[in-house]
């Protein structure tokens, strides 16, 4: 084909286009949709890690960290670090660590939230403190705070007051700046560091203590796992007590970056799954398309044809034609997504805490292109092809007459009476081909549509699915009892509260499991957990039973029914894998063992935390304060009464007190006492035994809250983009097919207006003709998606270790999509068939 | 005398051409009778079909009245047309029209069930109908595309017939028909027309208008000219012909 021919056809190509404006327009806006999904899933989840990772380099931040309260601390860690060939950097500094606090922000409405808190002196400048001011306002040094800047999406802003409240003390501030950085900075670790100038902070450290963070960089980011593993195992040689690593917490590089990255990939695998969707049903409108065309101007090619066309070029006008609409949707797309990302950029700055700069990302604009180019031209080809099959002469006899019916559908003299419902069968019997379209993409919207409701209700509406992913039983409160208090006495008394609902056991510990170090759940009775599940197998029961994570056993080479070797201290025993659980955190690594079952491996093991699972409407901090007066202040608050510079001594003391007393009560069945403790003149302890029942009350809803709000607001606003765009994509679709079917059978629609029929009986004929495709695609389209969803989810969260995804699916809101969707195709079709109306009979039968 | 069953009153029609106003019909006056087989001829582009379509409410008149038994059938909406159109008028086109979708029979029932309540009867009469043209029990459950061009015109004659309409409006229905096929058809309206069945037929052929006993001759939109014959015999022919041969020199065709 020479290039003038080239052109020529090209012309004709453009010529068609013209010709049908509306339809081109609507492909245009389908497949813009569709590269618009695709390039931002492609750009985020090609780009978010290496963007985390390249953050780490820029902002000099740590591949591990270990925080340790002072108590627990020992310079021997320190230590560990400087000696280790594999680290080339390390760090310790004092720190605040606030376990618990509660922030209110009194400029704006997000209520308070609940984190534990670690805050850092800027002006001590650490080596390894991996973060950098975005923006800052001048504040006097001893109200300064400067917060992460994923903050900004809980709507903080310069200059506004922050109250934060710890252990019954109020801590004012000022916002002074945001900073981005790739250690604590967003909601998924539960976790945010802030920085207080000098003054500032010395305040506060005067308040609350301080605690020992360890900062360490490896030659190889890579190595931090294998140095975290080997740190842990080091220390339990330098403890002397029979318990693991007594760290507040440790995460490695791994691990930061799965939380900082994993909602952000979630979110961009949506996108690129929904993409994949309107392709398909892009590709499915060519293939009408061109068939329709095909058919309705059979007159045309042979024309072509006879004037010295071959089939050939004849077949390339239409490839260029549909290549060139997808050009222009595709390029749309590419160009509308760079519109869009910087309304992203604040969503994925929240989400990974650092700032996210939108660059230009032309290899991730050419897969799109390429992609989606490459389709369109493939199923241009295959469908165009039958041309090949018309040579002029046949062609001009009408080639492919679609209506060679051999049966006579639904004939009028039989069957029911209504003449208009029997005539809107024969009519979809007869645009049967066009019909089955309509009816795979409504499948595919609702497929879609059903992929949402499942997100939206699962992760946008409530945490239970998120809680079972992540391995974590969600209740109202957690109590921890002190060491020696009677557990079983006081689980009764909480549990027979009025505004309880029921109370579970639920401890945990770090045991040893085939040389493997991971955290391990406890409980006399999983049976009782709301959210906590196996996915596989049973709950151990017995003493020798364990259930691990998926992803352990694959690690191992594990199943249901084999042993393990389980070792905590001095101490070891065999277990049998009695199911699989899984979890998110520690890289999907974890345990489920029974009471009986720890006690093998700790001899000294006692119950000490109750949840809580409060009644409806029971509000969480009106229980707190219901427990707190009836059995006194957490003794974990009680060391902010009695503070001091050497608070480490006397906390220590302290506990040593306690224990003390709590021992007496117990032995020797008292109900109540009253006492006090002087300590170099100072008393250290006045209360009387109620204090002694309750170290710690946690509000897990409201740390939940706080925790995934983020995910919760991103799967929310991407649950609706997607429902709106599947509305979208239905009327355009049925803008297309119906505009398509009126010109088709235009001539037959002008005969039965000649004949008497009014305008109103056609538009119900067109619209009953499309019914029963709508109605069997949207019932297929949500059983589909109702079977496929928890597949789809379990494989795009597997490396997030979930190995076994359960979604709770609402049937009632899967009937309500049914219906929705169904009426709503109802309603854009009647108002598409309106346009019968606007054409005389004379038009249509002279046009 | 019969009665009359439409008359226009001073029937207008246009068009708009790229801003240019085209005027089809001019204040044209007409009666059509009841009984009568009345033809219109004209030359090429003087607005026989226009005149037909406006006659029959498949068109509106841009001014003027079409008045269908007194009533002033131009001021109705679309949809009060369609049902003027289904319970009086009955149609025959030149392309036919059958709906290739469906049968024979179905084609003649989607026209008649359409008003009658009485499933039965009017599927009793759609069949009688057909055997009358000529189109036996093999034909009815056949498709458009599976029968000739002279069958297909038959089955839309009946179409036309079966809700017994006043008048029956055909846009030159042997057009697309070959001379044998042509034949076949000009004998059914005919039969119909002896059958006391009012009709209205365009044509520009000579030998189809023969079978009319009225022809109406309209140029530049205005009726210019009528001949009035006997009602047809087949004898009579070549005398009709030519009389209506010298009628059309006459009127300059």
């Amino acid at each position: 084909m020479k290039w003038g021919g080239s052109m020529n056809l090209i012309r004709i190509a453009i010529f068609n286009i013209k010709k049908k404006k509306s339809a081109a327009a609507s492909l245009a806006i389908l497949i813009l949709l569709a590269s618009l999904f695709l390039n931002i899933g492609l750009n985020i989840s090609s780009n978010v890690t290496n963007f985390y990772n390249n953050k780490v380099e820029e902002l000099h931040g740590p591949h591990y960290i270990a925080l340790f309260e002072n108590n627990n601390y020992s310079p021997a860690y320190s230590d560990y670090f400087k000696q280790d060939d594999r680290v080339v950097e390390s760090e310790t500094e004092e720190v605040i660590f606030m376990e618990q606090a509660d922030w209110t922000n009194s400029n704006n409405n997000s209520g308070k939230m609940q984190f534990y808190t670690i805050a850092q002196n800027m002006d001590r400048k650490s080596k390894l403190g991996g973060y950098k001011l975005t923006e800052q306002i001048d504040v006097p040094d001893d109200e300064g705070i400067y917060l992460p800047v994923s903050f900004k999406g809980f709507n903080y802003k310069l200059g506004d007051k922050l109250k934060i409240e710890y252990k019954n003390e109020e801590y004012s501030y000022t916002i002074a700046g945001f900073f981005e950085t790739t250690v604590f900075g967003t909601r998924t670790t539960g976790m945010f560091k802030v920085y207080l100038k000098d003054k500032a902070y010395e305040n506060l450290y005067e308040k609350v203590g301080g605690a020992k963070l360890i900062s360490a960089r490896m030659k190889d980011s890579t190595m931090s796992n294998f140095v975290a593993k080997d740190f842990e195992k080091a220390t339990k040689e330098m403890i002397t007590s029979t318990d693991s690593l007594q760290s507040v917490l440790t995460i490695d590089n791994d691990e930061f970056q799965i939380s900082n990255v994993l909602t952000a990939q979630m979110v961009a695998k949506f996108l690129v799954i929904f993409s994949i969707i309107i392709v398909i049903i892009s590709l499915l409108v060519v293939r009408f398309r061109i068939r329709n065309d095909v058919e309705e101007n059979m007159i045309n090619i042979g024309t072509l044809g006879a004037l010295g066309f071959k089939s050939k070029e004849i077949l390339s006008i239409y490839i260029f034609e549909f290549v060139f609409i997808a050009l222009v949707g595709v390029i749309g797309g590419i160009a509308c997504s760079y519109g869009i990302m910087p309304i992203l950029s604040n969503s994925l700055t929240n989400l990974v805490g650092a700032l996210w700069i939108n660059r230009f990302h032309p290899i991730v604009d050419i897969e799109t292109l390429l992609s989606i180019l490459i389709l369109i031209f493939v199923i241009s080809y295959l469908c165009a092809k039958v041309i090949n099959k018309y040579p002029p002469i046949v062609a001009f006899h009408g080639g492919i007459k679609g209506h060679n019916f051999r049966k006579n559908y639904f004939p009028l003299e039989k069957g029911i009476r209504n003449i208009h419902f029997k005539l809107s069968l024969k009519g979809f019997m007869s645009c049967l081909h066009q019909n089955i379209i309509t009816g795979a993409i409504i499948l595919g919207v609702t497929f879609a549509t059903v992929f949402c409701v499942v997100l939206y209700t699962n992760f946008g509406n409530d945490y239970a699915a998120l809680g079972r992913i992540a391995g974590v039983e969600m209740c109202s409160l957690e109590i921890e009892t002190t060491k020696n208090a009677q557990y079983e006495k006081l689980n009764k008394e909480i549990e027979g509260m009025k505004e309880v609902r029921k109370t579970s056991n639920l401890d945990s510990a770090k045991i040893n499991v085939d040389d493997i170090e991971i955290d391990t759940k406890i409980s006399d009775d999983f049976s009782k957990m709301n959210t906590l599940s196996v996915y596989e197998g049973k709950f151990p029961k017995y003493k020798n039973e364990i259930v691990i994570t998926g992803v352990l056993a694959e690690k191992l080479n594990k199943r249901i029914g084999d042993t393990v070797t389980v070792r905590s201290g001095g101490y070891s025993s065999k277990y049998i894998i009695s199911g699989f659980i899984q979890t998110t955190a520690n890289q999907g690594k974890a345990s489920l063992i029974s009471s009986d079952g720890i006690k093998v491996i700790k001899p000294g093991y006692s119950k000490r935390k109750i949840n809580v699972y409060l009644n409806e409407g029971v509000d969480e901090q009106v229980f707190i304060k219901t427990i707190t007066d009836k059995y006194g202040e957490p003794t974990s608050d009680n060391n902010s009464k009695y503070e001091t510079n050497e608070n480490d001594k006397y906390s220590r003391v302290k506990k040593k007190a306690e224990e003390k007393v709590a021992n007496l009560l117990k032995l020797y069945n008292v109900d109540s006492v009253e006492y006090s403790l002087m300590v170099d003149g100072k008393i250290v302890v006045s209360e009387n035994s109620n204090a002694y029942k309750i170290e710690k009350i946690t509000d897990s809803k409201t740390e939940m809250d706080s925790s995934l709000g983020s995910i919760r607001t991103v799967i929310s606003s991407l649950s609706k983009v997607i429902s709106i765009s599947t509305m979208l994509i239905i009327a355009l679709i049925l803008s297309l097919m119906i505009k398509a079917m009126i010109i088709k059978r235009k001539v037959e629609f002008g005969t039965y207006k000649a004949i008497g029929y009014t305008t109103r009986q056609l538009m119900i004929q067109i619209v009953l003709s499309f019914m029963p495709t709508t109605i069997i695609g949207t019932i297929l389209g949500t059983i589909i998606g109702y079977i496929s969803v928890n597949p789809i989810l379990t494989a795009g969260l597997h490396s997030a270790g979930v190995s076994k995804f359960e979604a709770s699916i609402n049937v009632m809101a899967l009937i309500g999509v049914v219906i929705l969707i169904i009426v709503f195709t109802f309603l854009v079709a009647m108002f598409e068939a309106y346009k019968v109306k606007k054409i005389s009979v004379y038009e249509l039968l002279t046009e | 005398m019969n009665n009359i069953i439409l008359k226009t009153d001073k029937l207008c029609k246009s068009f708009s051409n790229g801003g240019n106003q085209i005027h089809i019909l001019k204040n044209m006056d007409l009666e059509i009778t009841e009984g009568d087989f009345t033809i219109i001829m004209g030359s090429s582009g003087s607005g026989k079909s226009t005149l037909l379509y406006a006659l029959s409410g498949m068109d509106k008149p841009s001014l003027g009245k079409v008045l269908f038994k007194e009533t002033d059938i131009s001021k109705l909406n679309n949809d009060k047309l369609a049902i003027f159109r289904r319970k009086n008028c009955g149609f025959v086109f030149q392309s036919i029209y059958l709906l290739d979708n469906m049968s024979i029979l179905d084609n003649v029932l989607t026209s008649g069930l359409l008003i009658s309540k009485n499933k039965r009867e009017i599927i009793s009469k759609a069949k009688k109908l057909l055997e009358q043209v000529g189109l036996n029990k093999e034909v009815w459950d056949k498709f458009p595309n599976q029968i000739s061009g002279g069958e297909a015109q038959r089955a839309g004659i009946v179409r036309a017939l079966i809700n017994e309409p006043t008048i029956i409006f055909a846009d030159e229905p042997t057009g697309a028909l070959n001379s044998a096929a042509s034949t076949e058809v000009l004998n059914t309206l005919t039969k119909i027309n002896e059958n006391k069945q009012s009709l209205v037929m365009v044509t520009h052929d000579i030998k189809t208008a023969c079978r009319g006993n009225r022809i109406i001759y309209i140029r530049d939109g205005a009726v210019c000219g009528e001949l009035k014959l006997p009602f047809y015999k087949d004898e009579n022919t070549e005398f009709r012909r030519e009389k209506i041969q010298t009628f059309l020199d006459e009127m300059g065709w």
